[in-house]
């Protein structure tokens, strides 16, 4: 847990924090669509500046987001690598053996990387200013046209909120049965592969135990709360879009309107 | 003996997340004492004890026992974890095997004794706690009440012998008698030579076992003494979230209404031969004392 910053969430009264759900979700969606679509170096440079704005209006160090990163560092660097000995088109830099480093190769190591970069970022910028609850609300109001085609949005925004709001708890949990058992001499982090997946019993057991418990309890306190389903289902927040918001739409409208010139102008 | 110096824990350090949850706390226990934590909620009861078994690891400061550090590069955290013995709070949670025997012998096996070693110390454990072998060995930890499956798991730990038993808050939730039950329990250990640490959030627990007692406050130690020092602080007491216990607050009322009583009436024996001495001595209280009104 200590130090894995991707997925969760600093509370705050930020204008980014107040902005609606929704449009964070589709601004996200937009962000991505721009950084993926990106010819020229264009779109990392708004990509860049929408990272320093929201970071500057919510208050979130960017030493803070960095981190987020390091968790991944594997992976960037895997893909970059890969992209950078297997690219076989352009014109050739250095050959060491049998492979060959071109000038086309390095640019698309750069750009996958930054790709990965960025998405990451972005995302990251999305729950650490979005709680949850409001992530699952914007799904849900997005998702409720497909409630005609029978698509259960309601269900599945329920499921996944139930579900973000048990994985604090569960960890919790988790953690302490595995300090009650190393109390108790256990073992998790030595011996083989096998040995080990042998040690989790005496943790996943009571953890399964528990989150069954766990299910059957809030059962039976949502039935007994009349809770019926989604249908004439009222909100205690209900979604409403303002000014921001549509400043908001308006600007990410503007930069995908400049990366489709790009496209069009650099072939 | 466990000691700490200076120690600190700060909970997910460098995050927004960060908090401070215990903050120089230096303090002594004494081999063979029976001494208690109290503090209110949140104030880094469970931070400091998890320090004492090495689950958690000092941000600054250091925990000695028997003078080693345990966070240091020799250290043999098993060896310790055998020595201090560590009751969670719900430790019936902590159950998993299919029978109670087995789920007391984990400890001791973990340890590496023999199979007919363990079965005598599952045997044993499970007397101590008040469950006979023969009816309770072979069934399921999941069949049975609440109040027996935190005895099964009290003895898991029992069963590995440790000279150092602590407690977090073991009593929550129990009824009367299994309370009174295993207090005794504790108590019999304490005379048998283990030293006990108890966590707990009933004054009267506090009053009645415990020889000495730490009073945690936002994380820092608010006071240390005898539970007769701590508990003639009311006010200091309350201001912190807590309480003394009833028999205590009774002595300060009557106190204040001019009855003399000793220093010591905290609990009920010495208040009631209290009470006594002033009958025989005076007649009928108040017929003659400042107590009317
Ligand atoms: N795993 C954890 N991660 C972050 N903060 C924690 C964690 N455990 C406890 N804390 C915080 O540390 C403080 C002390 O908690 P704790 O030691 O459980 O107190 P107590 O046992 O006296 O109730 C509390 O403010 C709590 O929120
Ligand atoms: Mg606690």
């Amino acid at each position: 847990m200590n130090g894995f910053v991707i997925g969760q969430y600093i509370p705050g009264v930020s204008a980014v924090h107040r902005l609606d759900p929704r449009t964070k979700l589709i601004l996200t969606i937009g962000y991505v669509t721009m950084i993926f679509s990106t010819r020229g170096v264009l779109g990392y440079a708004l990509a860049v500046g929408c990272v320093a704005l929201v970071c500057a209006l919510a208050g979130i160090s960017p030493r803070f987001l960095i981190r987020s990163l390091r968790s991944l560092t594997m992976l960037i660097a895997m893909t970059a690598v890969l992209n950078l000995f297997f690219t076989r088109t352009g014109s050739p830099l250095v050959s060491i053996w049998r492979f060959r480093i071109t000038d086309e190769g390095l640019r698309l190591a750069a750009y996958f990387a930054l790709r990965l970069i960025f998405l990451v970022t972005g995302t990251t910028l999305l729950t650490l200013t979005t709680s949850p609850i409001a992530l699952t609300d914007a799904l849900e109001s997005l998702m409720r046209p497909l409630e005609r085609i029978r698509f259960p949005a309601h269900e599945l925004a329920m499921m996944m909120s139930i579900a973000l709001r048990f994985i604090p708890t569960l960890t919790e949990e988790t953690d302490k049965i595995m300090k009650a058992q190393a109390s108790r001499g256990a073992d998790f982090e030595s011996g083989s592969l096998l040995k080990r997946a042998k040690a989790l019993t005496p943790l996943l057991a009571p953890l399964f135990i528990s989150a069954f418990r766990r299910a059957g309890d809030l059962a039976l306190a949502m039935e007994s709360r009349c809770y019926q389903g989604g249908e004439g289902r009222t909100r205690m927040r209900e979604l409403r879009y303002a000014r921001a918001d549509a400043i908001a739409f308006a600007s990410m409208i503007v930069m995908l309107a400049l990366i489709f010139l790009e496209r069009i102008l650099i072939r | 003996m466990i000691e700490t110096r200076e120690l600190s824990h700060t909970y997910q350090p460098g995050s927004p997340f960060e908090s401070a949850a215990i903050r120089s706390i230096s303090l002594t226990i004494p081999d063979g004492t029976f001494a208690a934590i109290i503090g209110a909620t949140g104030s880094g009861k469970t931070t400091l004890i998890q320090h004492f078994n090495g689950l958690i690891k000092p941000t600054s400061g250091q925990v000695l026992i028997d003078g080693n550090d345990i966070n240091g590069s020799h250290a043999d955290k098993r060896a310790v974890r055998c020595s201090v013995g560590m009751v969670f709070q719900y430790p019936e949670h902590q159950l998993f095997e299919e029978t109670v025997g087995k789920d007391i012998a984990f400890g001791p096996k973990n340890l590496g004794l023999s199979e007919a070693e363990c079965n005598s110390r599952v045997r044993e454990a499970l007397s101590r706690v008040g469950l006979e072998y023969e009816t309770f060995a072979a069934r399921s930890p999941f069949e049975l009440s609440g109040g027996q499956m935190r005895r099964v798991a009290v003895a898991g730990v029992l069963a590995m012998r440790p000279s150092t038993l602590i407690l977090d808050e073991p009593t929550a939730g129990m009824d009367p008698r299994g309370r009174r039950e295993l207090l005794d329990l504790l108590d019999a250990l304490h005379h048998q030579g283990a030293t006990i640490v108890l966590v707990s959030h009933s004054m009267e627990d506090v009053a009645n076992r415990a020889r000495h007692v730490f009073v945690l406050s936002k994380g820092a130690l608010a006071m240390e003494g005898a539970p007769g020092d701590i508990f003639a602080q009311a006010d200091s007491l309350r201001a912190l979230g807590l309480d003394v216990p009833d028999i205590a607050r009774l002595r300060d009322q009557l106190r204040s209404r001019g009855i003399d009583l000793p220093e010591d009436a905290y609990t009920h024996e010495p208040m009631r031969r209290a009470l006594a001495a002033l009958w025989n001595k005076r007649g009928r209280i108040g017929e003659n004392g400042g107590a009317a009104t």
